[in-house]
């Protein structure tokens, strides 16, 4: 490898010789920014603590109940159902075809009252929920093209409106804007579709080092693989089968073709319902989380929804334009 | 003792907050990364994507690697691409971002005092003609001091293709600047305040 000293990297060095760095202005606006992903991070696996305590609770309920029985359970029997639905009728994707699915999501935002600056507001932290259209191309190379439009925000008070307004989080949030990303290597993980490797290789992902009981972070897990993603019809008919294993899901409904599962427990003396659906071709087609008692610290009433995805039926496209 | 930036993108997965140290170290330099490129005007969203990029995908990092700097020249030099994508000027990218008199044109912060004006034109025209891959090779060892093995680690190529890369590009230059040589000596001696050297 010949790595010496040419001329021409010294013209380079004297052509382009800035040195300076950002402005305080354009530092700030740039950090401000990942703060704002990193809290959206945070608030994410609050959830999903908040739905590992859920399925804790109800496993430690139920479990008595399902090692005595010898019949499938009812989750179990139902994740069946839709495993062998997506095994007899496949949705085929060929090598020049796009995965299409179009999802709107309210997801809770908190922002520590240090991060608001100098406004008038209480010292606590400020919650909201941040409403996006999320419409994704996937293709089978691994390929995705991702188009989001951040919708205005939600609020549980007059007062935390006016608040993020005036702290400016609406441009942090980028609130207004159609943002248009391609990643050519997408594609998570090239998950296997033996059910004992599967199952290994989902116990393995869910090791995040977050302290989270390790069969809460396989569901999470897993709902992954399902929800919207390219997974071929025999990864997502193996996973569910795997989610049917587990303890502590109940099946709340069953009619027109999605199933509609349900958590629930109390953590922090927060009441927490959490539900997901699953349609007949095997994708997670909604999940809503509920404080059904509200959360005084963060000024959530009663019944305040935290967190709120529907996506719907998948299209194949052969392009990436809009189906 | 300060984590590396190994350590603190590990620490990151069960505190995200750690990977503010990781903006604050690396936040300077992605910044003159993105301001030679596409000018000072586009420069601070280019930071700020990039670092919110490199956020959500950190679990891809390489956590044998010293430095997470390659790595988020990577990112940025994919986020400036698909900056001018989404600007529909992926069709001028190649051929116009060292021109002068285009918007936020990265040539404003060229050094007047060193460069002859015909020469640094000459250049900046050489620079673009490349193609995007041959110019972001080049930029990434001349400006950001990457050795080959870290702009291969940057840009997702093998080392061998690196140096091929440089090799080519040198040669291209060459071959529209063929008396570069002699009038970067010539540059020099005048920094230098030396008599004019042989032709």
């Amino acid at each position: 490898m010949n790595q010496t000293p040419d001329p021409l990297d010294d013209l380079l060095r004297w052509t382009f010789a800035y040195q300076e760095g950002p402005t305080p202005d354009e530092r700030d606006r740039a950090r401000r920014r990942l703060d704002a992903a990193i809290r959206r991070e945070v608030a994410a696996n609050q959830r999903r603590g908040w739905m590992t305590a859920a399925v804790v609770a109800v496993v430690v309920a139920s479990t008595a109940a399902i090692w005595g029985s010898l019949s499938p359970s009812p989750v179990m029997a139902a994740m069946e159902e839709v495993a062998q639905a997506i095994e007899a009728a496949p949705i085929p994707v060929t090598g020049q075809e796009y995965v299409f699915t179009d999802a709107t999501e309210s997801a809770l935002g908190v922002v520590p009252r240090d991060g608001l600056g100098r406004i008038d507001y209480p010292d606590q932290p400020l919650a909201y929920l941040l409403n996006t259209r999320r419409q994704s191309w996937f293709g089978t190379d691994g390929s995705l093209q991702l188009r989001t439009t951040v919708q205005p925000p939600e609020f549980f008070r007059p007062e935390d409106e006016a608040a993020y307004y005036a702290a400016g989080l609406d441009q942090v949030d980028r609130v207004g804007e159609i943002i248009l990303e391609t990643f050519p290597d997408a594609e998570r993980h090239p998950w296997p579709t033996d059910p004992a490797q599967l199952d290994t290789w989902i116990r393995n992902a869910a090791v995040t080092g977050r302290g989270l009981d390790s069969d809460i972070e396989y569901l999470e897990v897993a709902l992954d693989i399902v929800s919207e993603s390219p997974a071929a019809p025999d990864l997502r008919s193996g996973t569910l089968r795997l989610i049917g294993r587990l303890d502590g899901i109940e099946v709340v409904d069953q009619t027109h073709g999605t199933k509609t599962f349900r958590v629930q427990y109390r953590l922090n003396e927060v009441h927490i319902d959490h539900r997901f659906s699953i349609n007949s071709s095997g994708y997670l087609v909604a999940e809503r989380v509920t404080a059904v008692d509200g959360d005084q610290t963060l000024g959530l009433p009663a019944g305040a929804t935290t967190y709120e995805m529907t996506v719907a039926d998948l299209q194949i496209t052969d392009s990436l334009d809009f189906p | 003792m300060d984590l590396s930036d190994a350590e603190a993108i590990e620490a990151s997965f069960a505190d995200p907050s750690s990977f503010g140290l990781i903006f604050e170290r690396h936040c300077d330099a992605v910044h003159r990364f993105a301001v030679r490129r596409v000018g000072r005007d586009a420069a601070g969203d280019i930071v700020a994507e990039t670092f919110v990029r490199s956020f959500a995908i950190r679990a891809r990092f390489d956590l044998t690697r010293d430095t997470a700097l390659p790595w988020l020249y990577g990112i940025a030099a994919n986020v400036i691409f698909e900056h001018y994508r989404r600007s529909a000027l992926a069709a001028r990218y190649s051929t116009y971002t060292f021109r002068r008199g285009t918007g936020g044109d990265p040539i404003a912060v060229a050094d007047d005092r060193l460069v002859a004006v015909s020469l640094r034109d000459e250049l900046i025209s050489a620079l673009g003609a490349l193609s995007v891959e041959d110019r972001e090779t080049l930029l990434l060892y001349a400006l950001e001091d990457l050795s080959y093995k870290e702009i291969a680690a940057a840009l997702g190529i093998p080392v061998g293709t690196v140096g091929s890369r440089m090799s080519r590009v040198r040669t291209q230059i060459r071959n529209r600047i063929p008396d570069l040589e002699w009038r970067v000596d010539r540059l020099g001696a005048e920094e230098r305040g030396d008599d004019e050297p042989d032709a």
